[in-house]
């Protein structure tokens, strides 16, 4: 562990949580972060924050986790919880379609402002009233390849697929963040191959200056 | 699904118990039952101020009891009264007491634009309201104060309540309908008094003290709120707001609860109230007393907080943890504080900056889009410089090749040049040898030998006129010197194809000038030899001709062509070994006799059948330094293959 940790970096994501109302984010959170299930919490006033340090394949991973308001009257204070997010946890009800389609119009959203560079995972939860499911696993899981999010079933009350759907998303964004450093540095050595060739260009004029002087 | 539970819920609540029993018993039943659910309603601490209890609950009997004749009360005693506390049991009495004060103080409300303000809450509650806000109630309903046990049990008599409430909240204001928070305020209400004084004085709270326009739409007073609060943090507590700042942690991310919720959601009922005591005696800006009263009291805590994460930790889990006396200290500086002209000014101070965003934003939007083209651009830019980049060493490779091919090119015209001189040489010298020595037997080998290298110049000259024509369009497309020759050229006004024949007769004309020729041509008509002079009368003829012409070309020709000789002597002089090798042969030309000067115009000019040598229209043979000589040259050779005709004839 030590090993791994000296040899990998520390990472801070931000992620956020977006869905319709009561379809169990701040349970989502409560249950990743705390290990807590409170099915007598209060509703989310706006927004709230919470912390979780993780370490994944030796990175030190420091994850801020945003819980928003699903009420859908909130959005109209902008994107100032999910700007700037590397990742975004879109969380429906199984037994409400109303909330899957939600979800669908946040991936709207969310590629509109932020594009690719946000990791996205669609979560179907409340996976425990299955007797009561209203959105098939396959429509979502298909879907969700289609706009290439993750797809997770969980329940934060019985605490099904919880972490394992934050352990896949930190990875994503762990993977996409390793990928856009190794572009940084290979755009910095095509930035000195091009300064390289106008050292090359110069030496050309100057030789070419001699040929037409004789 | 909602609708049909709307209409469930209407039927049980909406006609309270009390007023259908007839019984007194049951009526006595009812009323213990009351006083049980009120005393459950009023399960949270109190948190009152010490000592004076019984004081205090006198005050406000007989207060509200003297109010029923609606007889306006000074704002100072009333103050002085609430600072005493008011006890939970007396709340919903006091409160009703503070809103009628308020009323009976301020003019009515205009309510013209709201059509169901006057209209009863029994008779909003058999209306249905809308699927959206059912919905949006519904969920709250067990997520407002879920460890209170009024409102614990799920749909309990509680959440019965407050569904009924925001319901018929939401049928009253259809803009703002329901939103979170206002489940609090409304919980906060139905703790001290029954659904219908709740609906007053909700109606009370959010249309005439203002909280109303928080919960609207588009939150545009929440966020003049908020940044309200961060203006009179920024004056009233710098070190903290600097604090807050440096870790980006603006009120936007904590007080939105504190403000929507009036602190309901987060804190203690205890400390609630006590705000809502002041909030119903003076309105709505006390929160931001409260506000700013709790973060001066948390200050120094807060500023030993170096992180983001442990900032908004604290003002979540240790801010809301009021005990008595917190409570009193808060509360205190609460009562003693004026923020209202600083409220004022921040409000004018949001709008004008939002009046000034907004004209800026096309602007920003427009600078966005161009920095959007400015990134695609460089993209393109990069692309194309590789482009560029390759093919300059092409461009490179290619030019090198031209250099060493066109130096090829020069060494073989060179050595052709040579080789040609030598032979013109050693035709003219075998000339002026028959011209001496008339006796001398010329072998038919060597006459044979001279007829062939005349007619092989002849083919050479014709296939070098092509070559130089192609060459010459070459060197004119990268070469200036070529360029001039070409602008000059066409200042004398000739056309194309003519132009070409000037050039080389003026060219004729120039070598013509030549001694040596002259020196032949004026011997001609002495010379014994019947058959040369005859030659030479004929080329003399043709080279008056030509010399005519070029006096009629204009001069500007000559002198370009002078240019283009020294421009291109300056380039080939130095490897050109021409002249010299020449210069001692036409010498032996001058040795031959010569008389007389004149006469060549009276010689009848001869046709034109004799033309003039190929080569005389070659441009090649004064392209280079050196050519006029070989041009006489070959002119004399091209009498030599007549003379060698004749010979061979005679």
């Amino acid at each position: 562990m030590a090993s791994a940790t000296n040899g990998g970096e520390s990472y801070n994501f931000k992620v956020v949580l977006l869905g319709e109302g009561c379809v169990g984010k701040t349970s989502l959170v409560l249950r990743y972060v705390e290990d807590k299930f409170n099915s007598k919490h209060i509703s989310t006033i706006q927004a709230s924050f919470l912390n979780k340090k993780i370490n994944l394949d030796g990175n030190r991973v420091n994850l801020a986790i945003w819980d928003t308001a699903g009420q859908e009257k909130f959005h109209a204070l902008g994107p100032i919880y999910y700007r700037s997010s590397n990742g975004a946890v879109l969380v429906y009800d199984i037994t409400d379609e109303d909330s899957f389609q939600k979800v669908k119009s946040w991936v709207k959203e969310l590629r509109k402002m932020l594009g690719v560079d946000i990791s996205l995972v669609i979560v179907g939860n409340k996976s425990d009233l299955e007797k009561d499911r209203h959105v098939t696993l396959e429509e979502a899981k298909e879907y969700a390849e289609k706009v290439k999010a993750l797809h997770f079933q969980t329940s934060a009350k019985l605490n099904e697929g919880v972490e394992d759907m934050f352990l896949a998303l930190t990875q994503k964004m762990l993977d996409d963040a390793k990928k856009k450093k190794a572009q940084e540095n290979l755009l910095i050595g095509q930035n000195s191959q091009r300064t390289v060739t106008v050292v090359d260009d110069e030496a050309e004029t100057t030789k070419r200056g001699c040929c037409g002087s004789n | 699904m909602y609708i049909c539970t709307v209409i469930f819920f209407t039927d049980v609540c909406f006609i309270p118990l009390v007023y259908q029993c007839t019984n007194f018993d049951i009526i006595f039943l009812a009323k213990q039952e009351e006083s049980a659910v009120k005393r459950i309603k009023l399960e949270y601490d109190e948190m009152k101020p010490t000592n004076r209890e019984g004081q205090t609950f006198d005050v406000w009997d007989m207060l509200t009891s003297k109010e029923g004749t609606r007889v306006k009360c000074d704002q100072q005693k009333l103050l002085h009264a609430i600072r005493q506390g008011v006890p939970r049991g007396k709340r919903g009495e006091v409160w009703m007491f503070l809103a009628e004060q308020f009323c009976a103080r301020v003019a009515p409300m205009d309510t013209s634009k709201f059509p169901y303000y006057n209209v009863s809450y029994d008779t909003l509650l058999k209306q249905l309201t809308s699927h959206h806000h059912a919905h949006a109630i519904l969920i709250d309903l067990g997520r407002t104060f879920p460890n209170h046990s009024y409102f614990s049990s799920p749909l309990g008599p509680g959440q019965l309540a407050l569904f009924n409430l925001l319901k018929a909240y939401s049928l009253l204001d259809p803009e703002v309908g329901y939103c979170q928070g206002l489940s609090f305020v409304a919980g906060v209400l139905l703790l001290h008094m029954e659904e219908h004084q709740a609906f007053f004085l909700l109606r009370h709270l959010m249309f005439r003290r203002g909280i109303r326009q928080q919960y609207l739409p588009d939150m545009a007073i929440l966020q003049v709120k908020l940044y309200q609060l961060s203006r009179l943090l920024h004056d009233q507590l710098p070190d903290l707001y600097n604090h807050f700042d440096l870790y980006e942690v603006s009120p936007t991310l904590y007080a939105a609860p504190w403000i929507l919720t009036v602190f309901a959601s987060q804190f203690p009922l205890g400390f609630v109230t006590r705000v809502f005591d002041l909030i119903f005696l003076e309105g709505s800006d006390v929160v931001f007393r409260v506000a700013l009263a709790l973060l001066t009291y948390h200050k120094e805590k807060l500023m030993h907080c170096d992180s983001f994460e442990e900032i908004m930790n604290y003002l979540k889990e240790q801010l809301p943890n009021i005990d008595k006396t917190t409570l009193e200290k808060i509360m205190k500086q609460v009562y003693i504080t004026d923020i209202a002209k600083q409220l004022n000014e921040y409000k004018v101070e949001y709008q004008v900056l939002q009046e000034e965003m907004t004209s800026v934003q096309p602007q920003m939007e427009a600078l966005q889009k161009l920095e959007v083209q400015n990134r695609t651009l460089t993209e393109q830019n990069k692309s194309l410089l590789n482009q560029l980049e390759s093919s300059l060493t092409n461009v490179q490779r290619l030019e090198k090749t031209r250099v060493l091919q066109q130096s090829q090119l020069n060494r073989l015209e060179m050595q052709n040049r040579a080789l040609n001189v030598t032979i013109a040489t050693l035709g003219n010298f075998m000339n002026s040898l028959v011209e001496q020595k008339l006796d001398i037997e010329i072998p038919d080998d060597v006459r044979r030998i001279l007829s062939q290298i005349s007619l092989t110049e002849r083919r050479q000259s014709e296939v070098k006129l092509q070559q130089n024509n192609l060459m010459k369009m070459f060197q004119r497309s990268d070469n200036n010197s070529d360029k001039i020759m070409v602008k000059s050229l066409s200042t004398g006004k000739i056309d194309l194809p003519e132009r070409k024949e000037f050039r080389a007769n003026s060219l004729n004309s120039q070598t013509i000038m030549e001694p040596t020729l002259k020196t032949q041509q004026d011997k001609s008509p002495t010379s014994s030899t019947e058959r040369i002079s005859k030659f030479f009368s004929t080329s003399h003829n043709t080279i008056l001709q030509q010399r005519h012409n070029s006096i009629f070309n204009n001069a500007k020709i000559d002198i370009t062509v002078h240019e283009v000789d020294n421009l291109k002597n300056s380039e080939k002089s130095n490897s050109l070994p021409l002249p010299g090798k020449i210069e001692p042969k036409l010498d032996s030309n001058k040795i031959s006799p010569t008389e007389s000067v004149d006469s060549g115009l009276s010689t009848p000019s001869s046709p034109r059948s004799t033309e003039p040598h190929p080569l005389s229209n070659c441009d090649v043979t004064f392209t280079y330094n050196g050519t006029r000589e070989l041009k006489n040259i070959k002119n004399i050779k091209n009498m030599t293959r007549n003379a060698s005709q004749d010979i061979s004839t005679k």
